[in-house]
């Protein structure tokens, strides 16, 4: 009985892995500058979850419980780091969108300069942000950041223009 | 604009790490910690057991001041001197971990297994000299007592069963918890493997 129930959960967590992971591992670079640190928050991302899963009882979406679980261990992680992320390690200068056109064009370097810029904005607009970016409604970002919908709303806006601003306004 | 700006963003940003792979739930600070506090344990434990054997043998050698029990009591505290040295030998770096990340973590469970097949290694060692002294001193005594008067052959045997049974304890111990402990070092090495690989560098 005690086995049967570990192979349903260890399908359910499989299951959240293949459809989340990808989105948690960029959250947890979104909260951290060291590769090799990013990988610590992202297992401990993972085993938070591993651990909260049993007492999931659907109250919410599957999407809202794992981004809840990992926000909150990425804030966990800074508050243990004893630092805000933003002056974590050496944050690289972001690069200047007008000064070298032909590279902007590149994919990748698209993706570092976008996660660069979020590594460096308050964590409040990170948060919400980040979840904007995965495709949450306000609603959602709200229920997982525990705060109005028109709070989020308004943070939602406010680090848009950040991000905007540090990409070098609009395109 | 401003939805088409976001659009752009959003694909930017789930472009990344799309190639993520699973990583098996495994709490390697847990699981160090738990065997942290067996370790310390395992070692207040055998410090006790050690003292407790060379007080007991230093009283029995002065209660029977015979130069047979004086030897024995003798082997007892080179034994038990020898495997304490053994044990504080084998025990050095395996308290604290040298750093905060799950890669400090794994390398300490790695060196406390590998510091406790060591352990094992000595025990059949120790068991195996243990048994060298011990079977010729039982039988050198069964036969000098063979044919006295006062000869009690219940008590003999109980000697050889109660050392067969320890003997056979020991080496089903020993080999339950040396598997343990080479499965421990395969799940230590899934584990860092899954962490080393680059899954999350393509990200960055």
């Amino acid at each position: 009985m005690i086995a049967r129930q570990r192979e349903e959960l260890v399908r359910r967590y499989e299951s959240l892995l293949a459809a989340y992971q990808p989105a948690l591992a960029r959250m947890a670079a979104s909260y951290e500058w060291a590769p090799h640190k990013r990988e610590d928050l992202l297992q401990e991302i993972l085993l938070a979850i591993w651990k909260a899963l049993p007492k999931f009882r659907g109250d919410c979406s599957e999407r809202t419980f794992m981004f809840r679980i990992a926000q909150n261990r990425c804030l966990t992680h800074i508050w243990q780091r004893g630092r805000d992320a933003q002056t974590a390690d050496e944050p690289p200068d972001l690069p200047d969108p007008h000064s070298n056109p032909e590279a902007q064009v590149i994919a990748l370097r698209e993706q570092n300069r976008l996660q660069d810029a979020i590594r460096t904005l308050p964590i409040a607009y990170r948060q919400v942000l980040t979840l904007t970016l995965e495709d949450l409604s306000q609603a959602e970002i709200a229920a997982v950041l525990g705060i109005t919908e028109n709070n989020a709303a308004v943070r939602s806006n406010r680090a848009r223009n950040a991000l905007r601003k540090l990409l070098g306004g609009p395109r | 604009m401003v939805d088409q700006e976001l659009k752009d963003w959003q694909a930017t940003w789930q472009s990344a790490a799309a190639t993520a792979k699973a990583v098996p739930p495994f709490d390697i600070r847990h699981h160090a910690a738990r065997a942290g506090r067996r370790l310390t344990v395992r070692y207040a434990a055998g410090c006790l057991w050690a003292v407790a054997l060379l007080l007991f043998s230093a009283v029995y050698a002065e209660q029977h001041p015979t130069l047979q029990w004086l030897l024995w009591a003798a082997a007892v505290w080179i034994a038990t001197l020898v495997a304490v040295a053994f044990m504080i030998w084998n025990g050095r770096g395996l308290w604290t971990a040298a750093g905060q990340s799950n890669a400090a973590y794994v390398e300490l469970s790695r060196k406390r297994c590998l510091a406790e097949l060591r352990m094992i290694r000595f025990g059949y060692g120790l068991l195996w000299t243990e048994l060298a002294v011990v079977i010729p001193w039982l039988l050198w005594n069964f036969y000098s007592k063979w044919r006295s008067p006062g000869f009690d052959p219940a008590s003999h045997l109980t000697g050889f069963g109660v050392l067969l049974g320890l003997t056979v304890g020991y080496l089903v111990w020993f080999t339950i918890y040396r598997r343990r402990k080479l499965r421990e070092l395969d799940l230590l090495a899934d584990f860092q493997r899954s962490v080393n690989e680059d899954y999350i560098d393509d990200i960055a």
